[in-house]
């Protein structure tokens, strides 16, 4: 277990240095940074200068060994628009985008996985086709859409629940829903599938040929083995999770980090944007990490190679 | 009468079809069959004949659909066990009958330890603590020669090899003292050296618990040593039945004849191996007459036309074969 954890830290590390390097080298390629943040009128004397003192005329190497040890004591810089550091920009605003995010994950599991579960048992029966149904709608549909339903439907028409800001706990349901929704449809499908795979296991046979109860083999038997390529699959999707985060704080002006990211590109602030890029990377590397981990915890054969 | 009163299990006319996309497959056409206590019979047939599906009809463990019963009783100490609400049929599936699998490598949860699954089925049986069937479980394995079995206890399937991992399941199906243990060609996924050993097993704990005995294989030779009486099948039908004595030394049926000259004549000829000509009938559409008559050397008119009866030869030997009528 430890050695397989080690491993799979080592291949994250290794991927998190790799998506420096590349948003190092997309920047790099973007253009002349100078001429972005100095006004248009500066002197040629004032551009070299600031080139100089930026360390833009250094050795591409040396300005990406640099950037390296900037990103790594989290020194990403200044905001070009707030002028305020751009760590503490992100990490005002982390705090609401993780509660959604959690918020979002654990609606659609709680949704998900049940109802993969009994479209498994009951293949090809009504319930299943209903389910399958609104997994394909799901998937349909674009997640500002259904924000904007939702925000209608229950939010102006009935009243029932703000749609903006993040005051309460109340004003959390709407984008959870939301966020929760567009993730819905690929673990469905997958615990779908992969219970069905399971359920036709000889082990599966060997557990009704000794008298376990159904419930007993759906749940413990079957579960535990289908819910393995779902981890994998679930992990993998915290980046689509994540985008679709940037997609609902816009539209229920959730004070997130999504939000934060669309004005930053909206205004070309580019450390900002460069910061909040290079984070979620290590969002997404870490929680296919947790994923990697969990999985081994279930399951003993990666356990034990 | 006397027979009757010791009879276990009693399979009445099963018959079981397919219903898949290519049409119905009638895979087991009117099985008849009983089985006394203590008494150890062998199931004997080439693959598809129908062998496994008989026994995972009685222990109603088909896939519903594509399989269906469509008639037929299985009568377990006189109770029915097609016609049993689920919930009776699952206490007796691991206490009362027992089955042992063809795959020990696929058969047994891969994501739980050895411990964890016999426990289980230990405690839904006899009611135990957690605690109390993890000691059972252990005396279990010893019982069937598994070394060092308290730390065997703690592993993983993966972490045993075949002929341990069918040790488990043999351990697991003894768990309740069964009166019947239905074994599903238990040795045809392991090594050869290593399929004696599990032989030997079953035998031994069938005879030190008085159990009964289906031992389902193509294995000629380990039929000959663990069962009393077997039952030849072809297509879904049995064609004969007699003890293991009266099969070796005179097999009636001539598929029976055909199935025994792959090993007497082995000794004495040398060459090519005798075969079967001809193929098995597809059971998607079994001819009208006799389902062998097609590949039978002795094959007459009448074979072909209508169904061979069942025929008592002499007492306990039953053949399907118009040879044997005096009809014909």
């Amino acid at each position: 277990m430890k050695t397989y954890i080690i491993k799979k830290l080592f291949i994250a590390i290794l991927t998190v240095i790799g998506v420096i390097t590349v948003t190092f080298l997309l920047l790099y390629l973007s253009g002349d940074p100078v001429a972005t943040i100095l006004p248009p009128e500066a002197s040629a004397a004032d551009i070299e200068e600031f080139r100089e003192k930026m360390g833009f005329n250094q050795p591409i190497i040396v300005q990406w060994a640099q950037f390296f040890g900037q990103v790594a004591q989290f020194d990403f810089g200044e905001s070009y628009i707030s002028k305020q550091p751009v760590i503490a920009l992100i990490s005002d605003r982390a705090p609401a985008s993780l509660i959604l995010t959690a918020a979002g994950f654990l609606v659609s599991i709680a949704i998900a996985i049940p109802l993969g579960v009994i479209s498994a048992i009951k293949r090809f029966s009504i319930i299943d086709n209903i389910v399958t149904l609104f997994a394909l709608l799901g998937q349909a549909m674009p997640i500002y859409w259904l924000g904007i339903l939702l925000v209608i439907l229950f939010g102006l028409r009935l009243g029932w629940l703000p749609i903006s800001g993040n005051d309460t706990p109340k004003h959390l349901i709407l984008p959870a829903i939301t966020l929760g929704v567009s993730l819905i449809p690929i673990v469905m499908r997958m615990t779908r599938s992969a219970m069905n795979d399971v359920l036709e296991q000889d082990y599966i046979r060997t557990a009704k040929a000794f008298g376990i109860s159904k419930a007993s083999i759906f749940v413990k038997y079957g579960l535990k083995n289908a819910i393995l390529p779902v981890i994998a699959v679930v992990f993998v999707q915290a980046g689509t999770l994540l985008s679709g985060a940037v997609v609902t704080e816009t539209v229920f002006a959730w004070p997130g980090l999504g939000r934060l990211a669309t004005t930053a590109i909206l205004a070309g602030d580019y450390p900002l944007v460069r910061a909040l890029v290079i984070l979620s990377t290590v969002f997404v590397v870490f929680a296919n990490l947790m994923g990697d981990i969990l999985i081994a915890k279930l399951d003993a054969r990666i356990r034990f190679n | 009468m006397k027979e009757n009163l010791s009879s276990l299990l009693e399979v009445r006319n099963l018959t079981i079809d397919f219903h898949t996309m290519d049409g119905i497959a009638r895979a087991i056409n009117g099985v008849n069959f009983s089985l006394f206590k203590k008494e150890k019979i062998g199931i004997v047939g080439e693959s598809g004949c129908g062998k496994s599906v008989t026994v995972l009809g009685i222990m109603g463990l088909l896939q519903k659909p594509p399989a269906k019963v469509r008639e037929g009783q299985v009568l377990f100490k006189g109770r029915d066990l097609l016609t049993l609400p689920e919930r009776e049929f699952a206490e007796i599936r691991g206490s009362k009958i027992s089955m042992i699998f063809q795959n020990p490598m696929t058969s047994l949860n891969p994501v739980f330890t050895i411990g964890n699954q016999m426990g289980h089925v230990i405690r839904i049986h006899q009611g135990l603590r957690k605690k109390e069937s993890i000691e059972k479980a252990i005396e279990l394995l010893q019982e069937v020669g598994i070394p060092s079995p308290e730390k065997r206890i703690d592993e993983y399937p993966h972490q045993l090899s075949g002929g341990m991992r069918q040790r488990v399941m043999i351990a697991m199906a003894i768990s309740c003292r069964p009166q019947l243990i239905i074994a599903d060609e238990p040795t045809t996924a392991l090594d050869v050296t290593i399929q004696a050993q599990i032989i030997d097993v079953i035998q031994d704990i069938i005879d030190r618990f008085e159990s009964s005995l289906i031992l389902i294989t193509h294995d000629l030779a380990v039929v000959a040593e663990t069962v009393e009486r077997v039952l030849v099948m072809y297509a879904g039908k049995i064609v004969e039945t007699g003890s293991v004595q009266e099969l070796f030394e005179s097999p009636k049926h001539p598929y029976t004849q055909g199935l025994l000259g792959w090993i007497t004549n082995i000794e004495t000829e040398r060459g090519k191996l005798p075969t079967i000509d001809g193929m098995v009938p597809s059971i998607f559409n079994l001819p009208e007459g006799c389902s062998f008559s097609n590949r039978c050397k002795q094959c007459i008119p009448i074979c072909i036309r209508q169904e061979p009866p069942n025929i008592e030869i002499k007492p306990g030997v039953l053949c399907r074969c118009w040879l044997y009528s005096e009809e014909r």
